[in-house]
């Protein structure tokens, strides 16, 4: 099938578990922009605190693969999730959405001359 | 019927029961559905972080739910089965969500006076009584919702699944009394006649005959994705008729391998019409919400159901696997429904009419997911499946022994 649901992804509780253990890069800006790895620390630091606010309890995970599948297709069906409307239970003013994780996303397939012809 | 009792068999396994009762009003066009579940009861006081350990996370609890009037809605829930009973071997089931002050909660059915006197805020149901109080828990906002509901109804069976005059049916096959089809599913009474009165938010529904049903849920948790028709009230016919229509996508053994069974019984003038995979064909084509439609023939007639509702539809729980009980699904008890079926033909067209009947009465439900689309579909004709889930097998005999039968048949 197409869609599947599946516990979390334990890479990522992993991340939200422990993201102080991460070094602060708030040192100096010459260290800091010759110093590759501390760069790093930065982003993963701002990708998390994003996700840190995010209550996770009662998320149902949808997992999709998109090794073969059509892009446009796929992010149309994506998209439904995200707003909840694959739910009988849907309501516009009820928050009933699904987390999504795609995979295998460079073996997606696009119709047509598009993998060739057009830049995203 | 066969399976009208408490499956759980006191291993470890995932396991959720659901009940379904459902009383329909037609002098004021006002049916009421009352669910009751109960989920891995071997946890009885909830899970210890030592369960979780050892069975790692499961969620656990005994709900009652009542989709009611005006399709509204009530629902009280725990996490503790501790006060819950169910019969082993016949339809009887009941919990106290909070007894009378000084009281111990009843481990079995009582009398009427004494439930009341000993139960705040609970339930008990046999096959002939149902009585009980609940207060919603504040974790439905989201629908229209009452705060109270209060019953008390006696229950005279006319249909259960199968000719009137003979052995009721397993609803899926003899394999129900086994773990390999999951959920299960039963008819325990496709039609019935009720008498008493439902107290919705204060206000008091008396009724006497009112057509009436049940059906019951087992296993491992809710189907992935399904849909359900069901109805009892119907003009343009003479004599009791009662409709159960449904399918799901369903989990087969261990693995990962989904099948999508269809379902069609029809109770008329004492006699019971079933299309079903292992004696013919049922195909769907469901909307999202709004549009049910169905076909199905067996070797000796044809039947087309058109069901469809201009109700937002009211958002119901169900036990699921992978969040416990949250909301599910969606029904209304106002469907617009027509059931028209015929004789069949040498050639396998349409004969002689039998029925042609209309409600506005039906009720309708969608559940699961997801639902990108409509859903349709043909059951499959799988021979050896057929051949196997055909078969006409008496468990119950293979069980001489009362104290040896498994639970629940």
């Amino acid at each position: 099938p197409l869609t599947r649901a599946l516990p979390p992804p334990r890479p990522l509780s992993r991340f939200l578990s422990s993201p102080e253990s991460l070094p602060d890069a708030t040192g100096g800006a010459a260290s800091s922009s010759s110093d590759p790895t501390v760069y790093n620390y930065t982003t993963v630091n701002k990708a998390l605190a994003g996700l840190r606010r995010i209550n996770l309890d009662g998320l149902r995970w949808r997992v999709f693969d998109a090794k073969g599948q059509v892009l446009g297709q796929l992010a149309s069906q994506i998209a439904v999730v995200l707003q909840g409307k694959d739910k009988p239970t849907y309501a516009p003013h009820v928050e009933n959405r699904d987390m999504c994780v795609v995979l295998n996303a460079k073996d997606i397939s696009v119709a047509g001359r598009k993998m060739t012809d057009k830049i995203y | 019927t066969p399976h009208s009792g408490y499956h759980y068999d006191g291993t470890a396994r995932p396991f959720f029961e659901g009940w379904y009762f459902k009383v329909s009003i037609p002098e004021c066009r006002q049916s009421f559905c009352f669910m009751y579940s109960v989920e891995n009861p071997l946890f009885r006081d909830g899970m210890s972080d030592l369960d979780r350990v050892i069975h790692g996370s499961r969620f656990t609890g005994v709900g009652a739910q009542i989709l009611g009037a005006d399709d509204k809605y009530i629902c009280q829930f725990t996490e503790k089965s501790n006060n819950f009973w169910g019969s082993r071997h016949e339809l009887m089931l009941g919990n106290t969500f909070i007894p009378n002050n000084g009281s111990t909660p009843p481990e079995g059915e009582v009398p009427p006076q004494e439930f009341s006197s000993r139960v705040l805020e609970g339930f008990q149901v046999t096959p002939i009584w149902h009585q009980g109080f609940i207060r919603d828990d504040g974790r439905s906002k989201y629908v229209p919702n009452v705060q109270t509901a209060r019953w008390e109804y006696s229950t005279r069976p006319v249909y259960g699944w199968g000719d009137v005059t003979s052995k009721q049916k397993s609803t899926a096959g003899w394999l129900a009394a086994f773990p390999f089809f999951e959920p299960h599913w039963q008819i325990c009474m496709a039609g019935g006649l009720s008498t008493g009165w439902i107290e919705w938010d204060g206000e008091r529904f008396e009724f006497e005959n009112a057509p009436s049903y049940s059906e019951k849920n087992w296993g491992a948790g809710f189907p992935r994705k399904w849909y359900w028709v069901q109805c009892n009230v119907f003009s343009g016919a003479s004599g009791e008729v009662a409709l159960t229509a449904a399918g799901g996508l369903r989990k087969i053994g261990l693995g990962e391998t989904y099948e999508s069974p269809s379902l069609i019984g029809i109770h008329y003038e004492g006699k019971f019409y079933e299309f079903v995979p292992w004696t013919g064909t049922v195909s769907w084509d469901i909307a999202p919400w709004g549009h049910w439609k169905l076909s199905g023939e067996n070797k000796n007639h044809l039947v087309e159901i058109e069901a469809t509702t201009k109700e937002p539809g009211t958002a119901l729980r169900a036990p699921t696997m992978e969040a416990g009980l949250v909301p599910a699904c969606k029904d209304t008890c106002y469907g617009d429904l027509r059931l028209q079926m015929w004789e069949k033909r040498n050639d396998g067209g349409k004969g002689k009419m039998i029925l042609d009947a209309t409600s506005n009465m039906a009720a309708l439900e969608v559940g699961g997911g997801p639902w990108f689309n409509g859903w349709k579909g043909t059951t499959v004709s799988n021979e050896i499946v057929n051949n196997v889930v055909g078969t006409q097998v008496d468990v119950e005999s293979l069980f001489p022994i009362p104290f040896l039968k498994p639970p629940g048949l």
